[in-house]
């Protein structure tokens, strides 16, 4: 089974896209934009930032490890509420919050990870899907945890001050950066090819000396601590939470996402974090009631995309078709 | 008691689901996220059809809706061939795209029922009341139940059906075609989770879509019982189910409490009873 990357026709400007040029396009990119677009498109950018270090949760965890989980969307909203509680309960302000909310979020993922080291494929799937369903109704939707109302956060002035778009677009991007070299080393280390041993053939990886269970706990937990660390930046960004922007299916979504820019290319989350905002914004300049647009284009795309994956279609020989 | 009645009602609809989701994996090895979302689906097609058109033409029109949708995923799914984890994944997708399409179609908003399928009114059973058409329901839902146990047990197309699940090698040497029984499966299962969903009106008046559409955890559950291939399994599954997400919801009294004691249910069934690999689900430690 093979990612699904765009093959560019050009065989040349495929190379030139790919590796070091692209990255350093991309942080060029990075720190001009939000300063040269102004506040509104810094607010995008930063979701954009957001959006990439979810998916990049869930790059580990599949792409890397070969683990499905729907539970993604559990773990978002557990970084979320774990600040938001934080600060309205204890006024502990974000970078205080922060750690704490990355640390409740390692802490799911390896009690999520205990029963993922009997379940596997589609059985893992559907366990976490329930998962995410038990947390959105049992505990997101709690009275004492701001109901369907929601909460609110505030960004923080010192010791550095967040409080404008720009800043926080700029904070978000600085955390998805230290995450992504975290990933790069981590797949390109020893760790890396252990994963990749238990994605393969866990009984093979077992017998070659690699600790499967604690692997397995492990990248659930940094998985779990990655999607909770989005979601934190997701509510101080966006500044309230609503129960709904955690509810199960919106898991869907983000596999959707990571099946569709590539499972283990670090490059494919930075344009899935994109897809996420552009989709709405393009559809925004279609028709006016573009609010489902993303959930509608996601899953198609995912559909779309699994033909591709499967190599049952080849984008490459359907380019051919079309220009012939 | 009434939690007894409540459980055996609601586990009755989610036997037939199961049933449902048992069909399909039995016969494709692929396991129908987007079952739930298909009967959510059809239930508000029913629903809003029914509000301005006579019912029983609303209940037609709501299964032939399931069907159509059954038919095309049977088509893509069987475009895939076997790359069965694939497959799955486009059930998933097909979940995520049937329930935007919904909220886009029908609103984000829980709908009530303006006209009532079955006969209302209330029964005195045991000691508790509980309503006519909700007895009706449970019967109508363990009725469609025992019928496809039989059609699969008893007919030359059920023979079929059972050689395709268990030697499919043996029925292509056989030169027979197993395409259309897929397709049979997939069209029936729908039609079946459209049933349920229009079942489920009677527990649950006023629906929305994405707790209609989750329902497929439920049938999930209940089809463990039988290890994703008994379908006498699923029944039984799904009123042990119904009776547990009962007890937890009312028993507790806090919103989520069932959806939580089916959680938890689905994990112990998962560790003492995991489920027998059907063709091509096997081998699945690189998910996706």
């Amino acid at each position: 089974m093979s990612t699904l990357s765009l093959s560019l026709p050009d065989e040349r400007l495929r190379r030139v896209l790919s590796g070091p040029t692209l990255w350093a396009l991309l942080a060029v990119a990075a720190v001009i934009l939000p300063a040269a677009l102004g506040p509104y498109w810094a607010f995008v950018i930063g979701q954009a930032a957001v959006v990439s270090i979810i998916v990049l949760s869930l790059t580990l965890l599949t792409g890397f490890a070969g683990q499905i989980s729907l539970a993604q969307s559990a773990f978002v909203g557990a970084g979320a509420y774990t600040c938001a509680q934080l600060a309205l309960r204890l006024g502990w302000n974000m970078f205080e919050a922060l750690p704490v909310a990355v640390a409740v979020g390692f802490f799911l993922g390896v009690l999520v990870g205990i029963p993922a080291l009997r379940l596997r494929g589609i059985y893992l799937a559907i366990s976490t899907l329930g998962l995410a369903v038990v947390a959105d109704r049992l505990v997101f939707q709690l009275p004492q945890l701001g109901g369907l109302n929601g909460l609110s956060l505030t960004r923080p002035r010192g010791p550095v001050d967040l409080t404008s778009n720009l800043a926080m677009a700029y904070a978000c991007l600085a955390l998805l950066l230290i995450l992504l070299l975290t990933l790069w080393r981590l797949r390109d280390g020893r760790t890396g090819w252990w994963l990749q041993a238990i994605r393969d053939d866990e009984r093979a990886a077992e017998i070659a000396g690699v600790d499967v269970a604690l692997y397995k706990l492990l990248v659930f937990g940094y998985s779990g601590a990655a999607a909770a660390l989005g979601g934190a930046l997701l509510g101080y960004l966006s500044l309230h939470l609503n129960p709904l922007d955690f509810n199960a299916l919106s898991s869907v979504s983000y596999l959707a996402l990571v099946v569709v820019v590539g499972r283990r290319s670090l490059a494919g989350a930075l344009a899935g974090g994109a897809l996420w905002v552009v989709i709405p914004q393009v559809a925004e300049g279609i028709s006016r009631s573009a609010s489902q647009a993303l959930p509608i284009a996601l899953p198609l795309l995912l559909v779309v995309g699994v033909f591709f994956t499967s190599g049952r279609f080849k984008l490459r020989e359907a380019l051919r078709l079309g220009t012939a | 008691m009434r939690i007894l009645l409540l459980g055996l009602v609601a586990g009755s609809i989610y036997s037939l689901s199961a049933v449902a989701l048992v069909l399909v994996y039995r016969a494709t090895g692929i396991l129908n996220f987007s079952q739930g979302a298909v009967g959510m689906l059809a239930t508000f097609t029913f629903i809003f059809t029914a509000a301005h058109h006579p019912t029983v033409l609303a209940v037609v029109f709501g299964l032939v809706v399931a069907a159509a949708l059954g038919a095309v995923l049977g088509g893509l799914t069987g475009l895939l061939g076997e790359h069965r984890l694939e497959a799955t994944v486009l059930t998933l997708g097909a979940l995520g795209l049937l329930q935007a399409l919904a909220q886009v179609i029908f609103g984000g908003h829980p709908v009530a029922l303006a006209t009532n399928l079955f006969p209302t009114g209330a029964l005195r059973l045991g000691g508790a009341l509980i309503g006519t058409d909700e007895v009706i329901a449970a019967v109508l839902a363990l009725v469609l139940c025992g019928a496809v146990i039989a059609l699969v047990a008893r007919t030359p197309l059920g023979l079929v059906a059972r050689a395709v699940a268990s030697r499919p090698q043996v029925v292509a040497s056989l030169g027979l075609d197993e395409r259309p029984v897929l397709l049979i499966s997939w069209v029936v299962a729908s039609v079946l989770a459209a049933a349920a969903g229009l079942c489920l009106l009677t527990v649950q008046p006023a629906p929305d879509t994405v707790s209609l559409t989750l329902t497929v955890i439920e049938s999930f559950a209940a089809a463990l019982v039988g290890r994703l291939v008994s379908l006498p399994g699923a029944l039984i599954g799904g009123l042990l189910i119904g009776l547990i997400s009962q007890a937890a919801e009312l028993g507790v009294g806090v919103p989520g409490a069932g959806e939580a004691g089916v959680f938890g249910a689905m994990i112990i069934l998962l560790t003492v009873l995991p489920p027998r690999p059907v063709r091509g689900a096997q081998g699945a430690a690189a998910a996706l």
